[in-house]
């Protein structure tokens, strides 16, 4: 697949060093949370799937009621540093091992939308709204 | 004419109706499609009122484009069920209208529409969840009236796609709730 490196504009602040937008900062918490969820759920139904393990077996595992297992399992929205160890401990038996890496500088995939999108260019979220507000921040993509 | 020429012509144009929602991460996989409309547009990009809305702004992109990287979705098919599923089908099920629902932090937003095709949803409409009340309240009446009105607008001939399974919506990396 052919890739290229390019500099967006979302990430200028970050590049720059100036402070980053709210926006900026909550939509990195919200990925990082949405990541685990994914993360660990892929997990869990990995296992569900393949017969090792069921919600009632991971409750009694880690010592939560059923319905506090479902919640977790559906969304991550109430996930702390314990959730998440109790589940891949129970889950799978391991443990997040910290790594983290710059999200600047990364290589763009080519595959941007199906084939049949014709004028994706021209409309892709970053378009409109360009203004000097002081709540605005221009979300480019590329 | 098709559902997909009709959201290309919707794309189209110096003032589109419809944008396509991408990850701002360069890098990051494109699994499913997003359609979202100028007014979710407007909110995602700003200018924000506060800087309050400007945060959640930030939090809902990240919701919503975990469905275009193909994350793990919970989706719920059965109307007034859905709790913490990430969408659940709205009443009436047959019409094929879903919320995306964005809980955490408080507010939540509810984020409207439906799926053009599977692993496609067009997202017409939003709200902040407190405002709309119990369910069957008027304001949900109301709101959903505003999402089925902006699709017929924008697809006269064509009802959002339904169905009995979450494989008819979505292919991979999604579980029933």
């Amino acid at each position: 697949m052919k890739t290229s490196f390019r500099q967006t504009p979302f990430l200028s602040e970050i590049a720059s060093g100036e402070p980053i937008p709210h926006a900026k900062l909550a939509y990195f918490q919200e990925r990082l949370r949405n990541r685990l969820y994914h993360f660990v759920v892929s997990k869990f139904l990995e296992e569900e799937k393949a017969g090792r393990l069921t919600r009632a077996d991971l409750a009694r595992r880690i010592h939560k009621r059923p319905e506090q297992l479902t919640r977790w399992l559906n969304t991550p929205g109430n996930w702390t540093f314990a959730t998440l160890s109790d589940l891949l401990l129970g889950i799978c038996g391991e443990e997040l091992e910290p790594h983290a890496k710059s999200v600047l500088n990364r290589p763009q995939r080519n595959f941007v939308s199906p084939t049949w999108i014709k004028e994706a260019s021209a409309s892709d979220t970053s378009s409109p709204a360009a203004t000097s507000a002081p709540h605005q921040a221009r979300w480019d993509m590329r | 004419m098709s559902i997909r020429d009709l959201i290309n012509g919707h794309l189209a144009g110096s003032a589109p109706e419809l944008y396509v929602l991408r990850p701002v991460v360069p890098g990051d996989e494109i699994v499913r499609t997003m359609l979202i409309s100028r007014e979710i547009n407007s909110l995602l990009e700003g200018p924000w009122s506060d800087v309050a809305l400007e945060r959640r702004a930030g939090r809902l992109r990240a919701d919503l484009e975990a469905f275009v990287k193909g994350e793990q979705i919970g989706i719920c098919l059965t109307p007034y069920k859905a709790r913490t599923a990430y969408m659940g089908l709205l009443d009436p099920a047959a019409d094929g209208h879903f919320d995306i629902r964005s809980r955490d932090p408080r507010p939540g937003i509810r984020v409207f529409g439906g799926f053009s095709e599977t692993d496609t949803f067009v997202a017409l409409t939003w709200s902040f969840r407190k405002p709309l009340g119990p369910r069957g309240s008027r304001e949900w009446r109301d709101e959903y009236g505003r999402v089925t009105a902006e699709w017929r607008r924008l697809f006269p001939v064509y009802r959002p796609k339904t169905g009995a399974a979450v494989e008819d919506f979505v292919s991979a990396n999604a579980f029933l709730v």
